[in-house]
This record gives C-alpha cells, sequence and structure tokens, in this order.
C-alpha cells in the first residue's frame, strides 16, 4: 500500500484529501505545517507527499530545504499545491524536488487521484 | 564708485533705480543705526500694505512681521550687524487688513570703525511663488497618498483572493466528493443540483484566480522567463486539454500552421495561458456546432497566432473595451459565459510584456479573430 503524507495547514482541505486517497486505498497520513511534516518524515516515509506551499510556521519550500528531499528521501515524490503569486518560490520548489506543481483549486477529487497515480508511476484509473 | 558731479546726474541715478525697483516689484528701505531713522520707499509700503504717506518706525516694522517669523529675523538682522554679511530670508508679514504674505527680504550692514551704522535693504512680494510651491507640494503629498492607495488596494486585492479561495477550494473537493461517487450513488436530480453548485464554484474559483493574476500583474511582479518554445506543440496541448469543452458543445476545431514546427522565444507557461484563454473565449462566444479556427505562422520577425471563431462578433465601439479592466461585453451569450472581465486584460499584459501585439477583427454575428504576435527572439 502507497503511503501518502498530505501537508496542508487548512483542516477542511487537509481531511477532504486524506478522505478521498484513504477512499482511493492509500495509506495517508496529514500534517498541518511543514514542522508537523518534518516530525513525520522518518517514520513515515511516505512514496509521496501532497505539499502546500502557502502554510504558517514552516512553509512549502523550508520543508523541502530542511528535509533535504535528495539526500534524505530519495525515492519520495513531492507534488506541490501552487497558487499564482509565488512565482519566484514555485523554481525553487521545483529545485528542490518537487516534481510535480499543480494550482491549488486547479483539480477535482478524480482528477487529484489521477495525478497522484501518475506520479506514482501508477496506471491512472479510467 | 565713479564720483557723481552734479544734482541733476544724482537725480537722474535715483530716477533709474526707482524705475528698475518698481519694474522688479521691489521695495528698498534704508535704516540709520546711530539716529533710528528709517525710510522707506513707495513701492515697500505697498509691499506691506500701507499707504505712500505713513510714517514708518522700527518697532512699527517689527509689529508687522509674523509672530512665529519674528525671531527668525531679528537672529537674521541681529547676525548681519555683527558679521556683516548680506543676508537673504523669506518671512511673512501681517498687512493692516490682517492678511498674511510672503516676503523675500535682502539686507546688508555697513560699517563705521568696526561698528554698524546703516543697513540697506529691499523686499519683494512672494506669495504666487509660495502658493505655486504649496500646490507642488500638496500635488507631490497627493501621489504620494494614491500610490500607498492604489498598492493598498493591489494588497486588498490579492489578500481578499486567498482567503477567498481556500473556502472555495475546499467547496470543489467535498462537492467533487459527492458528484464523483466518493459517498455512494447519487439520484440523478441530486447529481444535477449538485453539479449547478459545482460549475457556479468553479466560476468563483476562476475569478478568484483572475483577480490574483491582475492584481500580480499590475503590482510588477510577473517574471517572463523566455525559452524556445515549439508554439504548434503548445496550442496543441491548449486543444487537447480543452477537447472535452469543444465537444461539449459540438464545436470543431481546424489547426492550420505552415512549417511543421513554429518556434519563439516565450515564456512557455504564461503564453500557453494566454492562448488557453483566447481559445476559451473563442469557444465561449461561438454558438453550438460552428467551426474554430486556429492559424500559427512564422514571418521573418514574429511569429502569430490567429483564433478566428464563427461567434457573436464584437461591435466596433466595444473593441477598444474589450482590453479595459473588469470591462465585459454584453451580447446573447455573456450572461451564459460569466467570468470576470480581467481575462483580456491579463493576456494583453502579457502579450505586452513579451514585446508581442495583440488585435482583433471581427463582425457582429459572424465571428471574431483574435491575433497574437509574438517576436521571435
Amino acid at each position: 500500500m502507497k503511503k501518502i503524507l498530505v501537508v496542508e495547514d487548512e483542516q477542511l482541505l487537509r481531511e477532504a484529501y486524506i478522505s478521498i486517497l484513504t477512499k482511493e486505498g492509500f495509506q495517508v497520513t496529514g500534517a498541518e505545517n511543514g514542522a508537523v511534516a518534518l516530525d513525520k518524515m522518518h517514520q513515515i516515509k511516505p512514496d509521496l507527499i501532497l505539499l502546500d506551499i502557502l502554510m504558517p510556521k514552516v512553509d512549502g519550500l523550508e520543508f523541502l530545504q530542511r528535509a533535504n528531499m535528495a539526500k534524505n528521501f530519495p525515492k519520495t515524490k513531492v507534488i506541490a499545491f501552487s497558487n499564482l503569486s509565488s512565482q519566484v518560490k514555485l523554481e525553487q520548489i521545483l529545485e528542490l524536488g518537487a516534481h510535480r506543481q499543480i494550482l491549488k483549486a486547479s483539480l477535482s477529487p478524480k482528477q487529484l487521484v489521477q495525478e497522484v497515480r501518475l506520479v506514482l508511476g501508477m496506471d491512472a484509473e479510467t | 564708485m565713479p564720483e557723481l558731479t552734479s544734482t541733476a546726474e544724482v537725480k537722474k541715478g535715483q530716477e533709474r533705480l526707482a524705475l528698475a525697483l518698481q519694474a522688479s516689484r521691489m521695495g528698498m528701505w534704508e535704516w540709520d543705526v546711530v539716529t533710528g531713522r528709517l525710510i522707506w520707499s513707495d513701492e515697500l509700503k505697498q509691499i506691506f500694505g500701507l499707504k505712500p504717506n505713513e510714517i514708518i518706525t522700527y518697532q512699527k516694522y517689527q509689529d508687522m512681521i509674523y509672530p512665529d517669523d519674528r525671531d527668525a529675523m531679528q537672529a537674521v538682522v541681529d547676525q548681519a550687524m555683527v558679521k556683516g554679511t548680506q543676508y537673504q530670508v523669506e518671512h511673512r508679514i501681517v498687512w493692516p487688513d490682517g492678511s498674511v504674505h510672503w516676503l523675500m527680504g535682502q539686507g546688508k550692514a555697513y560699517f563705521e570703525h568696526g561698528k554698524p551704522v546703516r543697513m540697506l535693504g529691499t523686499s519683494m512680494n512672494i506669495d504666487e511663488r509660495k502658493a505655486a510651491e504649496a500646490r507642488t507640494e500638496a500635488l507631490a503629498q497627493e501621489r504620494t497618498e494614491l500610490v500607498a492607495l492604489n498598492s493598498a488596494k493591489d494588497e486588498f486585492i490579492s489578500l481578499a483572493s486567498h482567503q477567498l479561495r481556500t473556502p472555495a477550494t475546499a467547496v470543489k473537493q467535498y462537492l467533487g466528493m459527492l458528484l464523483e461517487g466518493y459517498a455512494g450513488d447519487l439520484p440523478r436530480e441530486q447529481h444535477m443540483l449538485l453539479k449547478l453548485a459545482y460549475d457556479s464554484n468553479e466560476r468563483q474559483i476562476t475569478i478568484v484566480n483572475d483577480l490574483l493574476k491582475v492584481a500580480h500583474v499590475d503590482a510588477g511582479q510577473v517574471i517572463i522567463k523566455k525559452e524556445k518554445t515549439d508554439l504548434v506543440k503548445l496550442v496543441n496541448g491548449v486543444v487537447h486539454d480543452q477537447a472535452a469543452v469543444f465537444e461539449a458543445r459540438n464545436q470543431h476545431i481546424v489547426l492550420n500552421h505552415k512549417p511543421m514546427d513554429v518556434y519563439a522565444d516565450v515564456d512557455s507557461d504564461k503564453i500557453r495561458m494566454v492562448l488557453e484563454n483566447i481559445i476559451d473565449n473563442a469557444s465561449k462566444y461561438t454558438p453550438v456546432g460552428r467551426q474554430i479556427t486556429i492559424t500559427i505562422s512564422a514571418h521573418k520577425h514574429t511569429v502569430t497566432v490567429k483564433v478566428e471563431d464563427q461567434g457573436v462578433g464584437i461591435a466596433k465601439k466595444d473593441i477598444a473595451k474589450l482590453f479595459q479592466k473588469f470591462s465585459r461585453i454584453n451580447n446573447e451569450l455573456s450572461a451564459e459565459v460569466g467570468g470576470s472581465g480581467l481575462g483580456l486584460y491579463w493576456t494583453k499584459k502579457i502579450v505586452d510584456l513579451h514585446g508581442g501585439n495583440i488585435s482583433v477583427e471581427s463582425r457582429v454575428h459572424k465571428g471574431s479573430t483574435f491575433i497574437v504576435e509574438l517576436p521571435r527572439e
């Protein structure tokens, strides 16, 4: 079972993603900010992280820096939820090892699941 | 100093001086420090709002200086009497009628045996200059305030949009879960009603995103990262992604391009959004079952992407408004389409930032052609 860590500060959104992905058969853990996510990384060793960029305390960028993805978690994929006004940060996030960036609010639940499967190299569900 | 030989010449000299002072609207005074005698020219009396026959004393003069300026004036005069340097000072006076006026005063003390015995000076009214300065200052102040207000507005739009997007995103996920069967199958009517709510929320998200994009471009924060891009591939990608929309509206897309691939040095993400917007508009403002033709061509220094629809068209008088912020043009499809009136404003800004050009040819009920011209390099 693939493990996913959902890092999103908005509780309602975090719970929606967790609920959708759990129903799709993933093992999902939530974290409300980058600091909590960092604590959970070594214990969970997720296959994929859904990472919000704008978060209080430790944001998405700082999370990727501190987690040192390439060195510590080379197998973990990252989908970053971008927003239109964080262009400069986005480049950095991709440099820091994110595999895909998705504009927040652009995907429906099914579309999100398709992206997750694509990034994880699973057959996209039709 | 040349020696004056006759009283006639002295008189002539005095006349010339009087004329010069009058022409420059300058008043003159002379103060005998020893006797305290003060002589004022008629012009000076006029400048002080006094009658020509008025007798002037030093006390009277001091009383006419604007109270707040008295100490500073006194200090300047005192210093001139010690150092013998010429002073120049701007100060206010109060006329007998109570009105306040600005003067520019100059003066110099003359010495005998190291003691000041005489002072000479001139004054002129500078009300007009002061008023102009005040106006300039007020304008500068106003401008500063407007700039601050404008950036506060941009910040507000940006902040409000961010705040609005979060709940809209949550609505999208939860309605999406219901619609996409995550909570079991829905009866058809419930599905239909939820779909209306979902679509309405989608429109809201689009508007919020447009507001953010515009706030971003207005704040000058958009960075264009140019890279060699095949526009044919890019347009194909857009058409492919929007295939479901064209299919739903039973619209036929024709893509023409002369060379196999047409390259231009552009920010591919931004230009993709530009073309998405134009192609999406073409579809939305074209009735069901018609055709949209996209033509990509390369020229010596530019490449053009033409998007031609068979839609409602745009009246001549409305074309100028097309690229303005918040402008929406009424036609038989505009209510159905919705939209924020920001898409084409943003689109033009991005094309401009590339050094390109966007133009429109249109005929009402025949259709519109949007032409995006971009430099090849």
